[in-house]
């Protein structure tokens, strides 16, 4: 026997479970992609907003700040616990952050995959495309999650912690559900379809590219229609506009009288049709995807 | 026929792509060792492949170790390492990060995992390099990580799609020489799938011949390499070798002329001393005689040619 081969036996242990391979693709995924150069930088980048954030939330909740043109409701100075259905959903928040988080993260996800072969390196084995699939999609809107989610989490949290009493708590605990439902909200709209569009490519940045132009001409162009046309509907395929109008519901924050905001079942449609259609795609994608190659 | 031991074990296996019909009924088992998968483009053997692995739906009855492909598919593949033709690594990582992640993926414990991605790379000579990015390279390292990544679970069924592509001489007889070792050293078996006729013949015991979606031959290499399934003599004389010829038809034996030899095939229960008597009454000196064995790249197009032949003679009669 070769000295390579000294103390070599066969594997006789246990395997794990294979209804959990789809946690092996998570890691790996997040492992690797957390890796690249643009993805640590947003990742690294995005803790700055959150301190102002919850500087500024720090001040309101001691009335130092009193009022903000642009953090007003109609119904006057927006309340501080606000700020985090603010910080999720307007542009000066963190859409635009965990829209490039998206992008860089996931529009490599099956493209890269593609270009390299490597389903033949996973269905050569005991995995499932559906659990390809979870693993994959599941990184990414992880990835957004954590520029989003977890950061509205914590102003929640600070919120929390700032409250002035008994009632005022009680109050303010409601916002830690909210921010996770938009914060989960934001990073599926998000995360899924670009995961999709990447399936429909073997380069990078053709899906980057589709993404960009999937999710800034709809948000700008309708913007300025919305203005224009002094009607929600042009906005109807914007993301931001989508989640504010649902995050407006959730956090029961009340527009400015000038706002046109979406009506919400329109943007929740909407929405839904967007995770659900992509993930037709992907699965469609995925089973025609080669193994060995003729 | 087919046992409960069979390593394969393939019975009117059938597949369809839309009108095409890429394989045509393969019946054939196969024990065990290192095999070769023979054919031109187009013969099948990708979708063989894909069948053995539980890929594609397909007709008839399909077994590996003796599961059911069809039935549990995933119990197969946890069983077998494939190693593509192409390149599959993975963008930035490095071998260790690759090989482990195969071996969790087939269903190793993380640690587990780890421990034998450093011993399977030990193995293949990648040693020293298994911290350096994949991307990065040669075609010899890349094709040793690509076996490694197959091996790294243990499999009892190596399948290996044309393992010597792209390699120069040396790093191809360090290939081989790798691979050969295998059914010893991990007590894995083999299919291997390549156009290099010689890297079949170097490495296998048998092999399976497939053309136009069928299987023309199964069996072991040493009889596939006998000119026409018998054994036969090739004899040599300094000259005179029509007098031979002659003379050992007369004793019963079938000669064939090929170039300054003769191809003699034997009666039943005769030796070679037959052919020394008949050099005698002939007044012959035998300078050569030997097994006849056609290479395998001959062996292959007779069985073609005669397969093919018998096929037309079916359909015109």
């Amino acid at each position: 026997m070769s000295l390579r081969d000294r103390g070599y036996k066969p594997y006789e242990g246990a395997h794990t479970p294979l209804a959990g391979r789809w946690t092996v693709v998570l890691r790996h995924t997040l492992r690797m992609t957390a890796k690249q150069a643009w993805v640590l930088s947003i990742l690294i980048i995005s803790g700055f907003p959150v301190l102002v954030w919850a500087a500024l939330i720090f001040f309101k909740a001691y009335g130092f700040v009193q009022s903000t043109p642009d953090l007003q409701g109609s119904e006057g100075v927006v309340d501080p616990g606000q700020y985090v259905f603010l910080f999720l959903a307007k542009w000066y928040g963190v859409p635009l952050q965990a829209f490039l988080m998206a992008m860089f993260a996931g529009g490599g996800a099956i493209a890269d995959d593609s270009r390299n072969n490597a389903f033949q390196f996973y269905f050569s084995r005991p995995l499932s495309r559906e659990q390809y699939l979870v693993g994959k999609v599941l990184a990414v809107v992880l990835l957004v999650a954590f520029v989003s989610l977890v950061p509205a989490v914590l102003l929640a949290i600070v919120r929390i912690a700032l409250s002035h009493d008994g009632a005022d708590l009680t109050r303010q605990l409601w916002h830690l559900p909210r921010a996770l439902a938009l914060g989960t909200l934001e990073a599926l709209v998000l995360g899924v379809p670009v995961v999709a569009l990447s399936s429909l490519s073997k380069g990078r940045g053709y899906a980057q590219a589709a993404f960009a132009g999937l999710f800034l001409l709809p948000w700008v162009i309708g913007d300025v229609f919305v203005w224009m046309f002094r009607s929600p509907w042009p906005a109807l395929l914007s993301v931001p506009a989508q989640l504010e109008s649902v995050g407006a519901v959730i956090f029961s924050y009340h527009f400015a009288d000038g706002d046109r905001p979406l009506p919400w079942p329109a943007a929740v449609a909407v929405m839904v049709v967007m995770v659900v259609s992509s993930i037709a795609l992907l699965r469609a994608r995925l089973a025609t995807a080669e193994v060995v190659a003729g | 026929m087919a046992n409960d031991t069979d390593l394969l074990d393939l019975d009117n296996v059938h597949k369809h792509y839309g009108a095409y019909h890429a394989l045509k009924g393969l019946t054939f088992a196969v024990p065990g060792g290192t095999f070769g998968l023979l054919g031109p483009n187009g013969a099948g053997k990708s979708t063989m492949l894909k069948v053995l692995l539980g890929l594609l739906d397909f007709e008839g009855n399909a077994r590996v170790f003796g599961v059911d492909v069809r039935a549990r598919p995933r119990e197969v593949r946890a069983r077998v390492g494939y190693m593509p033709e192409k390149d599959n690594y993975l963008p930035g990582m490095n071998a260790v990060e690759y090989c482990a992640y195969g071996a969790e993926l087939s269903g190793l414990p993380r640690a587990e995992a780890m421990s034998r991605t450093h011993a399977i790379l030990e193995f293949c000579g990648l040693g020293d390099k298994r911290y350096q990015k994949i991307d990065g390279y040669s075609t010899g390292m890349k094709q040793r990580v690509k076996l490694a990544q197959a091996l790294v679970h243990d499999p009892e069924l190596l399948l290996l799609d044309e393992p010597t592509n792209g390699l120069d001489p040396a790093g191809r007889d360090e290939m081989l020489a790798l691979i050969k070792a295998l059914p010893e050293r991990r007590g894995c078996a083999i299919l291997l799938s390549s156009h290099l006729l010689p890297d079949v013949e170097y490495l296998c015991e048998r092999a399976i011949l497939l053309h136009q979606g069928e299987v023309y031959y199964a069996g072991t290499i040493e009889a596939l390499r006998r000119s026409d399934g018998e054994e036969t003599l090739e004899v040599r004389v300094k000259e005179g070798a029509e007098k031979l010829a002659t003379a050992l038809a007369g004793k019963g034996c079938r000669v064939t002329p090929d170039g300054a030899a003769l191809v003699v095939a034997l009666p039943d229960g005769a030796g070679s001393d037959l052919v020394f008597a008949a050099a005698e009454e002939a007044k012959l000196q035998v300078r050569h005689l030997a097994p006849r064995r056609l290479t395998l790249e001959a062996a292959f197009v007779r069985v073609v040619n005669e397969a093919q032949a018998k096929k037309q003679a079916a359909a015109g009669g």
